[in-house]
């Protein structure tokens, strides 16, 4: 079973991703900000991370560096309402890269995807 | 079709400034050129004239010298006299044997014609006119033309005074003198000189030719050079008008270079780079709005559309859909508000005039905010409390929004305040003005964060905002308010210890 951490800072975003992603079978991990999300990280063995950009204190684009640094085997998706040419303008280089407000079935598309 | 084209271009030409100075310089210098050489020309030829009027003087002098010294040793006066200007006259053409052949005499001949060869007299037409106008006599060379034309001259009654005309024709050009000898207060003869006006006069008019020859060279070079300079004070601003040519909302960072350029020049370009970087601030400050806009209205429908489509995903039960609507409701708000907000600061902004002002009483006003504000905060075992001045302090007002300020500055405090904390309303005059504190016991805001916390959509903790109600425009708006209020704002904190807002009023 694939464990999915979702790092976002709004509450009810990570019910929807957490409700949907395990109802079709994943383990999944949620992480208010960078900081607890780092924690998990460095404890869990992580398959997959939803990473947000817009967050409180720590950056998302700071937190994928240190991913990146840290956990190279990781895969992430860039999650966020930004259009997707400026996610990618933000952090360059990720698995893949999902517009929130495009709904639940283009999410669950990439996270299989990026998950086989 | 091309006569048209070439009259654009010259208008186009004749309405640049480069062509205008052009022709400005060029008809000054011109001008200034043309009037010195018609001075040096007039000087010159009154110099020269007075030169020659003065050798006429001393001829004219010399011959009735000469006349007198022949006269004495000739014969008494008058016939002597007659015989002397004879002699004097035609001491080259007159046959030797019809001279007097006298030592003496001889002597003063040899004198004369030393004179004549000094003088130049040689070369001159001379004639003695009696009073009534008939020649007396004449020298040799004046016959024909001279003759006529001094006739011509001097056909009127001599005049008892000295006098100079010029005689000039086609092939002969005089300066004629005409030198009265006087005697008890009678004209005895008048003694004429005709000289042929001297080669430099006409070489001046000649060389005239000359100089307005050399002026006008002078003058298209002038232009030419003068063009070239004024090309080089305009390149600057043909670069700057490349530059803005260049400049759009893509590519912002292009810059005049103001390398070589003239002070004024310079100015100019210092204006327009300075313009260029105000306007990219906005473009930046815009782009960073709508982005954050975008993201505030977006979010909530992110959620929206997630918490319906999970809902619609399978079936669930009745708690679970009572959860995913209520959670869609708050959303909706959520946005609603957002939207609410923008709107307002775009109204205080941009159309302050659209507010209703009227004389208010501060002190009775925020006892009532007061009261409200004790309400809210009762829930969060927050106290509150008023410490207000006893005589009202009256404002100009729109009172729907001075209470929405300080709500919003209530909310923020309830917010950050724990429980069991204070709230604190101070009202007091100072000066001609009234001050409004508003301080809580909270969790205060780092000091660098104190200039930003006014900057829409900045919130020092987004998880709050996330979880409550804020879109982080509470404070721009609070800030907005108290502008049309001509209010100032201000804002002192310590972290853990709480903040205070002041906001100072002009009083009526």
């Amino acid at each position: 079973m694939k464990r999915i951490l979702i790092v976002d800072d709004n509450s009810s975003v990570r019910g929807i991703y957490t409700r949907l992603l395990a109802s079709v079978g994943y383990d999944v991990v949620e992480a208010s900000n960078a900081c607890d999300a780092n924690e998990i990280v460095k404890r869990n063995p992580i398959d997959l991370i939803l990473l947000d950009i817009r967050m409180p204190e720590v950056d998302g684009s700071i937190m994928y560096e240190v991913l990146r640094t840290f956990h190279k085997g990781v895969k992430i998706i860039v999650s966020s309402v930004y259009p997707l040419e400026r996610q990618k303008k933000v952090i360059a280089g990720a698995t893949d890269y999902y517009d929130k407000s495009r709904g639940i079935d283009e999410l669950l598309q990439k996270v299989t995807k990026a998950c086989s | 079709m091309s006569g048209t084209v070439f009259k654009k271009y010259l208008e186009r030409m004749m309405r640049s400034v480069r062509f205008q100075i052009g022709v400005l310089y060029t008809s000054v210098l011109g001008a200034i050129l043309l009037i010195y050489s018609v001075i040096l020309y007039f000087n010159l030829s009154y110099i020269l004239y007075r030169e020659m009027d003065a050798n006429l003087e001393r001829k004219s002098l010399a011959i009735m010298k000469t006349v007198k010294v022949y006269s004495r040793l000739l014969e008494p006066p008058p016939s002597g006299e007659m015989l002397g200007i004879k002699r004097v006259i035609h001491i080259y053409d007159v046959e030797r044997k019809e001279l007097i052949q006298w030592p003496v005499i001889m002597k003063v001949d040899r004198a004369w014609k030393r004179e004549i060869d000094r003088l130049g007299l040689d070369r001159d037409y001379i004639a003695v006119i009696s009073p009534k106008g008939y020649v007396l006599n004449r020298s040799k060379n004046m016959t024909g033309q001279a003759f006529k034309r001094l006739r011509a001259v001097f056909r009127e009654e001599p005049a008892d005074k000295i006098r100079v005309v010029n005689a000039i024709s086609k092939d002969l050009k005089l300066r004629i003198m005409a030198w009265p000898v006087i005697n008890r207060n009678r004209v005895k003869y008048t003694i004429v000189i005709a000289t042929p006006i001297e080669p430099p006069l006409f070489t001046l008019k000649s060389k005239m030719k000359d100089i307005l020859f050399t002026i006008f060279i002078v003058l298209v070079f002038t232009s030419a050079l003068g063009s070239f300079f004024v090309a080089n004070i305009f390149r600057p601003i043909a670069e700057i008008t490349k530059a803005a040519r260049t400049i759009s909302y893509k590519d912002m960072s292009k810059r005049v270079e103001k390398k070589l350029a003239d002070a004024e020049i310079i100015a100019l370009v210092d204006a327009f780079n300075d313009m260029i970087s105000r306007l990219e601030k906005s473009f930046q400050y815009i782009e960073e709005f709508s982005s954050n806009v975008s993201h505030e209205l977006k979010t909530p429908i992110a959620i929206i559309r997630g918490e319906s489509e999970i809902a619609l995903r399978s079936p669930k039960n009745e708690e679970e859909y009572r959860k995913a609507i209520g959670i869609i409701l708050e959303e909706s708000q959520r946005m609603l508000r957002t939207i609410d907000d923008l709107l307002l600061l775009a109204r205080l902004d941009y159309r302050p005039n659209v507010f209703k002002f009227e004389k208010t009483d501060l002190v009775a006003f925020i006892a009532e905010i007061y009261e409200q504000a004790a309400l809210v905060a009762q829930s969060k075992n927050i106290s509150v409390f008023i410490d207000a001045a006893v005589s009202p302090l009256i404002i100009n007002a729109d009172k729907l929004h001075l209470r929405r300020l300080f709500f919003n500055l209530v909310d923020n405090a309830v917010k950050f305040t724990p429980s069991a904390g204070r709230i604190t309303f101070t009202v007091k005059r100072e000066g001609a003005k009234a001050v409004v504190a508003v301080s809580d016991t909270g969790a205060g805001i780092a000091e660098e964060y104190l200039p930003k916390i006014f900057e829409r959509f900045f919130s020092v903790d987004r998880t709050q905002r996330a979880t409550g109600s804020g879109s982080g425009l509470g404070l721009s708006i609070v800030k907005s308010i108290a502008n049309i209020h001509q209010a100032d704002i201000r804002v002192t904190s310590e972290l853990h210890k709480g903040t205070t807002f002041f906001i100072t009023f002009p009083l009526l």
